[in-house]
């Protein structure tokens, strides 16, 4: 097995960065990547992490999944990205410091693009284009909490839905929506596909060992579901709720302090219902209530810190189809 | 009357406006909000300040809770809050301003011909900080890191106290929380602009409260206890009636002389000790790792004996300031046996 310069033989693991080309100023952009070759054939998944620049606490964690791997108990291929935009990451930023582009916003890549495109380009040929299924780990960053597994309505959503199901997460939210990243084309091409929101800064003090450990049993668990791995699944809940979403609420009336009502997450809400509100920073007065456009499960998702960025998703609802015991 | 250069209220009013600093080169006006509350009795002035520090918004919620709940016709004297003061910064999420990259918190008194957030300082310090009694400057973990403490100057002499230290030891117990600390001089810079508050006699504490990083679970609770802690202030200076409420009867001080910063190397920060975890020298307080591989690149260890007091990075990546503040305890103090109002007359 070959991606790039990183072999690995059968039963082997291996590790370097994909590399696609260079800055004006002759950084490479590059991609980290681990490369776990089972003893046996089977699917190849790929697990990828970090294209934002702020998602960053999954490097925590995936490293040592992978060194907790046995390539002899292995059947098939893992090919892992612990943090894929390296740029962003040393600049503190989400996009790519290179180009402003953000890596899952660039679809499957452009071969005549920009050096983020290229490199994206690139990588989803190598990798993603042969790979039979792909976890996609998001997280909230410095502004938002996320616990749910997102399924496009694209492709094979029965297969992505089951292995959305199997990562043990507490949701799973069916209709993702298109966001022009590399999963969605994934899903297109016929991989079972899960966007993974695991997580985010202003948990991270409180719940950091329960979060990463999702992080951990969501990519043997996805093994598991594959074949390619023996053993139960992991998971710290019962059960999984499986939600049609159906409304996305995002800013789009007054700025200013925004609190959403972190009690809901998981609660069935009617329409009408009161789910947050925005406050004016400096007179202090309610200038504007958040509320449910329609009844639904409240998906557990969305802006936590007070001053949410521009287009975050503030929270997520949807009609609850069934719950599956973690089986 | 209480008068903040253009905004002002007679007594027994509550008001606000902005108070009109300094424009930028694009035509944005960094005017500066401002709450007054003129009581309806005379009695001291107190300053509240939030987000000096664009990013550290967990005071400035509850600057705005308080004011919201304040009646002036039941306090005495009166009280400028000032919820947001750097609001190139609140508005980017960004320490200083990046309008001219600078940290108005470190520019007091201020320039009238200098740079924007120089001006900035200038005028607020005239108008506002020089009418103080007490000014109560709320910082946060932004959305990086996580504190709780109150946090004031080092005293020149602590067995032969001036007034104004005698005051500010009693307003740091009666803010409320059970942790507080002090700076040995030089341990973050000149000092210069706390200097420049001290020298205009107004007595300032600062309070660490809160941070992104446990913003989810805590940020209700930070903002109830910060506020808590404004009402404390106001009973202490004899600006209303009523009980202090406190975390509990304690409040340890440290002397807060250690300060962990990043080494020679770079990488993912994993922080490794806890909140009153008792280092010895050479113990680890946190780790940087290869980001891709988890490959350990460099310990932390601290350099001398101390506690970690509650402040520090949390989220994995480490910049200009420190990562982590130790210290030793200097006093326990015990609100039960303490008289705890302060007098301005």
């Amino acid at each position: 097995m070959k991606i790039g310069t990183i072999a690995a033989q059968a039963g082997e693991k291996s590790y370097g960065f994909f590399k696609t080309g260079e800055t004006h100023g002759r950084f490479p952009a590059h991609i980290p990547l681990h490369l776990v070759v089972g003893a046996e054939d089977g699917p190849m998944l790929v697990v990828q992490a970090g294209t934002s620049g702020l998602e960053i606490e999954p490097s925590l964690i995936l490293p040592h999944v992978v060194k907790e791997l046995d390539p002899a108990q292995i059947k098939g291929t893992l090919v892992l990205v612990p943090l894929m935009n390296t740029s962003g990451f040393e600049f503190a930023e989400i996009n790519s410091a290179w180009d402003d582009k953000h890596l899952n916003r660039l679809g499957r890549g452009a071969a005549d693009g920009s050096v983020s495109e290229q490199m994206i380009h690139e990588y989803y040929q190598a990798v993603i284009a042969k790979a039979d299924a792909l976890v996609d780990i998001r997280t909230g960053s410095q502004w938002s909490y996320h616990h749910f597994a997102g399924v496009y309505d694209e492709g094979d959503v029965e297969a992505s839905k089951a292995l959305a199901v199997a990562l043990g997460l507490p949701q799973v939210a069916l209709g993702q929506a298109a966001d022009d990243s590399m999963a969605l084309e994934a899903a297109r091409d016929g991989l079972a596909v899960v966007a993974a929101h695991i997580g985010g800064g202003p948990g991270l003090r409180d719940y950091r060992d329960r979060d990463l450990g999702r992080m951990r049993n969501a990519v043997l668990n996805a093994m598991r579901r594959l074949g390619m791995l023996d053993g139960a699944l992991e998971s710290d809940v019962d059960s999984v709720a499986v939600i049609n979403r159906h409304t996305v609420i995002k800013p789009s009336g007054q700025r200013g302090f925004v609190f959403m009502d972190k009690r809901l997450r998981g609660a069935q809400v009617k329409a009408g219902d009161k789910l947050g509100y925005v406050r004016h920073p400096f007179s202090g007065e309610v200038i504007e209530e958040i509320m449910a456009p329609r009844a639904g499960v409240m998906v557990d998702a969305g802006a936590s810190w007070p001053v949410p960025l521009e287009g975050s998703v503030l929270a997520i609802l949807g009609d609850l189809v069934e719950e599956i015991e973690v089986a | 009357m209480l008068k903040v250069g253009n905004v002002s209220a007679k007594a027994g009013e509550k008001t606000f406006g902005y108070l009109e600093t300094a424009q930028s080169r694009s035509g944005m006006r960094l005017d500066v909000p401002v709450h007054l509350i003129a009581g309806a009795q005379p009695g001291p002035t107190l300053m509240l300040q939030g987000a000096i520090h664009g990013a550290e918004v967990i005071g400035s919620i509850a600057i705005l809770d308080f004011v919201a709940k304040a009646d002036p016709a039941a306090i005495r004297g009166n009280v400028i809050a000032v919820p947001v003061v750097n609001r190139a910064g609140f508005e980017l999420g960004t320490r200083g301003s990046l309008v001219d990259d600078k940290d108005i918190s470190r520019l007091f008194p201020g320039k009238k011909d200098g740079s924007v957030s120089d001006q900035t300082a200038y005028i607020y310090f005239q108008e506002a900080i020089t009418q103080a009694d007490v000014l109560i400057d709320f910082h946060a973990g932004a959305r990086t890191a996580y504190e709780r403490y109150v946090l004031f100057n080092a005293e020149e002499d602590p067995d032969n106290l001036t007034l104004m230290e005698q005051r500010r030891r009693k307003l740091v117990v009666a803010f409320g929380l059970d942790q507080a600390a002090f700076f040995p001089p030089g341990t973050f810079g000149s000092g210069a602009s706390k200097i420049a508050i001290e020298e205009v006699d107004t007595l300032q504490i600062t309070l660490e409260f809160g941070g992104g990083t446990g913003w989810f679970k805590n940020g209700e609770d930070n903002v109830r206890d910060a506020e808590r802690g404004i009402w404390n202030i106001l009973k202490a200076m004899g600006m209303i009636d009523g009980e202090l409420e406190a975390d509990g009867p304690l409040c340890t001080v440290y002397e807060a002389g250690v300060v962990i910063w990043k080494p020679a190397v770079d990488g993912l920060f994993i922080r490794d000790s806890k909140f009153r975890d008792q280092l010895q020298t050479g113990d680890v307080y946190g780790r940087l790792v290869d980001p891709y591989t988890g490959e350990l690149l460099a310990e932390m260890p601290t350099p001398k004996d101390g506690i970690v007091i509650p402040s520090g990075q949390e989220w994995p990546t480490v910049g200009a300031t420190s990562i982590g503040i130790l210290g030793s305890i200097d006093r326990v103090e015990d609100r039960r046996a303490l008289d705890l109002s302060v007098s301005f007359d």
